[in-house]
């Protein structure tokens, strides 16, 4: 489907304007790698804090980079299956909205007056530009979705009475009902507690009711990176390996279950909080597990279409059909297919870590150490982040008009980020198991043999993380040059959005499978039941009760702080 | 002509890898229990 003008140039940004800011993301984490290894022996470098640039990591990283790409994708996808053009009005004021706040959110970190991470929990307190930045990157990012895909899928339903509900729309629907339900709890924390603390307006807030509803906003979050990649899998990987996808029902299936499990399961990450009674704990506990299932029906789905494909290609056996896959291709559209499958070796590991995670007792050994930082690299940092990078790469060629350039990097790209980043899971769990802590610039004080705080045993997994680290890094800059080149290369064909789409295998009509409906009315229902007593306790229980706003400089309220004669607040 | 070729497709190569992450998993959260209790 051609494209061409404001519409265009839309899309294109929304790939390019967060890659310019992951650069700096990217090179951050490098950073955090080297600081927490004492290969650079300070918390504070080139002029960047360390909480200041882990805040900036996380935050461009996990929010900006991953909302941006998911806009970009889910804008094209629906575009091309519903083959509807957008309004380049809707986009206008979603990309003005997107591109605003992540803008003064950027000026708060950079200026350093937002050192509160990307969980941003009070009683760390931002600059109130912090707050207004991400809720209005967050409902830009919804624009689209009420006022370009809802009509554009009721017109092409008129015009299409008895046509199935295709497959990718439904994931983008289905990802973004997600993202709607859980803005709802995070932009009340936003706006009736962290904003009113931020402007002084009240004294003090209630942290535990604040984590409550982060969580309920922040477990689902992962399944708004990862739904997206999911939608690649089925309906972009099997068409690049010349397969079919095994199952549409299986693939819907999953999606659905997904918007009913993915949301009421907060609380496993709050396990080790007072004030929150084990029993709902537990529950969530359970419902965490309910919730790998479509994870499973995925991996299964996935390896069958994968299989179909290399038959198709001479493959043969149990398990040798796997060396016919086109790992090295840079034929056509197939270099993509490395991105996919470095992504999914990344994620098999990262599936077990988090099931580690979720087990209640394990929880309690693992919190809060380094075990988690590697959870997350191989999950939004491997599958999300490869799957985003090959498919932003992918859209940019094809509407800028070009080819690929340097595919040879380009394909070597995802392979390296696999192996830096396995090393620095296997690191980062080892280290774990010793009691390494996450959100520590180590180098300075535990891995320092000259320090009293020196723990030996952290030294040598801490130094094997910042290798690994650092492959990913060059891997990372591998991409660039073929991103960079394809960005500045002469357009040789019309600018077009297309993506290869795999036909299906199974493809037997599921009336329920295609009706969002019901399973959101089951969804609602279980997040009310799973949420309103832990809402209600966050309210009435907790250790504190209320407290005033911090910041990362002082152990005393930022009020008192403010107050002294000499305003000028020590670093 | 692929036809019934394709029908007849069953992914014996994907429950036999299905069923090899399975054990993969279980050892892997098996042996993060055991190293748990030992250590911490
Ligand atoms: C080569 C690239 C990367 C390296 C070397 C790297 C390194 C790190 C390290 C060492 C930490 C832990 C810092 C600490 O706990 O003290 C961290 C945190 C984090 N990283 Fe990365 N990272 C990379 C890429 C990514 C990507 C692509 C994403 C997501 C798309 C990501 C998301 C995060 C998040 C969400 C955190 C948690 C921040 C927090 O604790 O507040 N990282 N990273
Ligand atoms: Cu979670």
């Amino acid at each position: 489907m051609s494209i061409r003008g404001g519409l265009r140039f839309i899309l294109l940004s929304e790939i390019v304007f967060p890659f310019v800011l992951l650069i700096l993301g990217v090179t951050l984490g490098l950073l955090q790698v080297l600081q927490r290894a004492g290969i650079i022996k300070s918390t504070s470098y080139l002029g960047i804090e360390y909480y200041q640039g882990l805040t900036l990591h996380g935050t461009i990283n996990a929010i900006v980079f991953t909302t941006f790409i998911i806009v970009a994708f889910s804008n094209a996808m629906v575009m091309f299956s519903l083959k509807r053009s957008l309004k380049p009005g809707v986009q206008w004021v979603s990309w003005l909205l997107m591109v605003g706040g992540t803008l003064m959110a950027a000026y708060a970190m950079l200026t350093g007056k937002a050192n509160v991470l990307y969980t941003f929990y009070p009683p760390l307190i931002a600059h109130w530009t912090f707050y207004v930045g991400v809720v209005l990157l967050v409902v830009g990012s919804l624009v689209p979705f009420f006022f370009d895909w809802i009509p554009n899928y009721i017109a092409w339903r008129r015009e299409n009475p008895t046509g199935r509900f295709p497959l990718p729309v439904l994931g983008v629907f289905v990802t973004f009902i997600l993202w709607f339900i859980i803005v709802i709890p995070v932009s009340i924390e936003i706006l009736f507690q962290l904003l009113p603390l931020s402007l002084g307006w009240v004294e003090e807030i209630n942290p535990l009711l604040a984590r409550t509803l982060f969580w309920f906003f922040g477990h689902p979050l992962v399944y708004f990176w990862l739904l997206p990649a999911y939608i690649m899998l089925y309906s972009i990987l099997p068409k690049l390996v010349g397969g079919k996808l095994y199952s549409d029902p299986a693939a819907r299936l999953a999606l659905l279950l997904f918007l009913v499990f993915s949301v009421p399961v907060g609380l496993h990450h709050q396990y080790t909080e007072g004030g929150l009674s084990a029993g709902w704990k537990l529950w969530h506990a359970f419902l965490t597990f309910m919730v790998a299932l479509p994870s499973f029906i995925t991996a299964f789905t996935v390896a069958a279409s994968l299989e179909h494909g290399a038959r198709q290609r001479g493959g043969k056996g149990l398990f040798a059909w796997w060396a016919k896959l086109p790992y090295f291709s840079r034929e056509g559209d197939q270099w993509l297919f490395s991105y996919f499958i470095a992504g999914l070796l990344l994620f098999l590991f990262g599936g077990i870590t988090g099931i580690v995670n979720a087990s209640y007792n394990l929880n309690l050994a693992v919190h809060n150490t380094s075990w988690v930082v590697g959870h997350f690299h191989t999950t939004v940092g491997g599958l999300v982040t490869l799957a985003f990078l090959g498919i932003s790469l992918y859209m940019m060629a094809k509407l800028r008009g070009v080819e690929v350039k340097a595919k040879g990097l380009a394909v070597a790209a995802p392979y390296l980020w696999l192996i830096g980043m396995m090393v620095f899971e296997v690191a980062m769990s080892v280290a774990a198991f010793y009691g390494f802590p996450r959100r520590t610039a180590a180098g300075a004080s535990y891995i320092d043999p000259a320090s009293p705080l020196y723990h030996p045993e952290w030294y040598f997994w801490a130094h094997l993380s910042a290798g690994g680290g650092a492959i990913a890094v060059l891997g990372f800059v591998a991409y660039l040059v073929s991103f960079l080149g394809t960005l500045f290369a002469r357009p040789v064909r019309e600018p077009v959005v297309e993506f290869p789409m795999a036909e299906a295998l199974h493809d037997e009509p599921v009336p329920l499978l295609s009706n969002l409906r019901p399973w959101l009315t089951v969804s609602i229902l279980l997040i009310a039941f799973s949420y309103t007593y832990p809402i209600y306790e966050s309210m009435t229980k907790g250790i504190t009760a209320k407290s005033p706003a911090y910041n990362d400089r002082l152990p005393v309220p930022l009020k008192q702080t403010q107050t002294e004669a000499s305003a000028e607040i020590p670093r | 002509m692929h036809e019934t070729e394709e029908t007849r497709f069953v992914p014996k190569g994907a429950v036999a890898f299905f069923i090899a992450m399975l054990i993969l998993y279980a050892v892997i959260w098996l042996a993060t229990y055991m190293v748990m209790v030992v250590w911490r």
